[in-house]
């Protein structure tokens, strides 16, 4: 395998070990751009007088593929592209608008080695806007092993 | 209020309701525009040599999945009435019910295998489950959660998305 890409050390991994924390400024347009890159054209994403006079909410909201999408990106940022995401689950308790400050945690919840399927990484991963809880999510990964050394492969 | 479901949602649970066929192909612009709007510089979604020796070729984040199934907002073909909502069986569950309102509570993706460019892909919606009437802060409803399973054009499964919505009515 190519040695330029990017592969986590997996064996000093362990529950309770913490991520680096990614913080980024949430604009309109990065709302905007990607609910439009996921094709979601409700008005809630996008449209300040619907949001605010229609729905009750305080801004435009980011939407639920746009969350995912930071989420992966924030995961795979640190474990690299060999990293494969199996199953992301995540609940969404408040909105996160534009003015932000959103701030990305994750801690190592489960790591098991499943042999030939790869070593299971699980992250949990917490959305903070200054310090108020927004989304948690669940993610499992699946990383190489002494088994697999890519755990795309096959698929 | 009867603590009874409709005969019709009583018939949808369990089965596929709605099938969707995405207007759209996958394409790499999609994706290029989808990774640049969250900074995701995940090497498989931009750079063909690396994503070649790792997974085969260029692929759709996972976050993605649902995009493609989304109508366009006008067609030539349709205009501006698309054959379906996105998340049509969650608005006919709703309707059937007579809730003036519905939030997602929560959100699950499983993934299989990848979605790649020039995939078109298929989402099967289903009711898995309807609770009974419950109250809570928001008003008077019940919990539902739908399944939507993504295939692509030779019936691999993509991914499956699995949502739980409240629907309810605000008390008077």
């Amino acid at each position: 395998m190519n040695p330029d890409i990017k592969r986590l050390d997996t064996s000093v991994l362990a529950v309770g070990d913490k991520l680096p924390v990614l913080q980024v400024d949430i604009s309109a347009q990065k709302i905007i751009a990607a609910a439009a890159a996921t094709r979601d054209w409700q008005p809630l994403h996008h449209d300040y007088a619907f949001a605010t006079q229609k729905a009750g909410t305080p801004d435009i909201i980011m939407n639920s593929p746009t969350q995912a999408g930071w989420i992966s990106k924030y995961l795979t940022d640190w474990a690299g592209p060999l990293a494969r995401v199996q199953r992301m689950s995540f609940k969404m308790k408040d909105a996160i608008c534009p003015g932000s400050a959103l701030c990305f945690e994750g801690v190592i919840s489960r790591v098991e080695d499943r042999v030939d399927e790869g070593l299971a990484l699980e992250v949990e991963v917490l959305l903070t806007v200054a310090g108020d809880f927004k989304t948690k999510a669940r993610v499992l990964m699946m990383l190489p092993n002494e088994q697999l050394q890519n755990p795309w492969s096959g698929l | 209020m009867s603590d009874e479901l409709p005969a019709e949602v009583l018939a949808w649970i369990g089965r596929v309701v709605v099938v969707d066929e995405a207007e759209v192909l996958v394409e790499r612009g999609l994706i290029e525009n989808f990774c640049s709007s969250v900074e995701d510089g995940n090497p498989l979604y931009w750079d063909e040599t690396v994503a070649n020796e790792v997974c085969g070729g260029i692929i759709s984040p996972p976050a993605m999945l649902s995009a493609y199934n989304r109508p366009h907002p006008w067609t030539p073909k349709r205009g501006d009435k698309p054959l379906n909502r996105p998340l049509e069986l969650h608005f006919k569950v709703k309707d059937a019910l007579d809730y003036p309102r519905g939030i997602v509570t929560e959100l699950c993706f499983e993934f299989g295998v990848p979605v790649r460019p020039g995939d078109r892909l298929r989402a099967e919606q289903s009711l898995r489950e309807v609770s009974e009437i419950k109250t809570n802060k928001l008003g008077t409803g019940r919990n539902w959660t739908i399944d939507v399973t993504y295939k692509n054009q030779s019936g691999a499964v993509a991914g499956v998305e699995t949502l739980s919505f409240f629907g309810y009515r605000r008390a008077s």
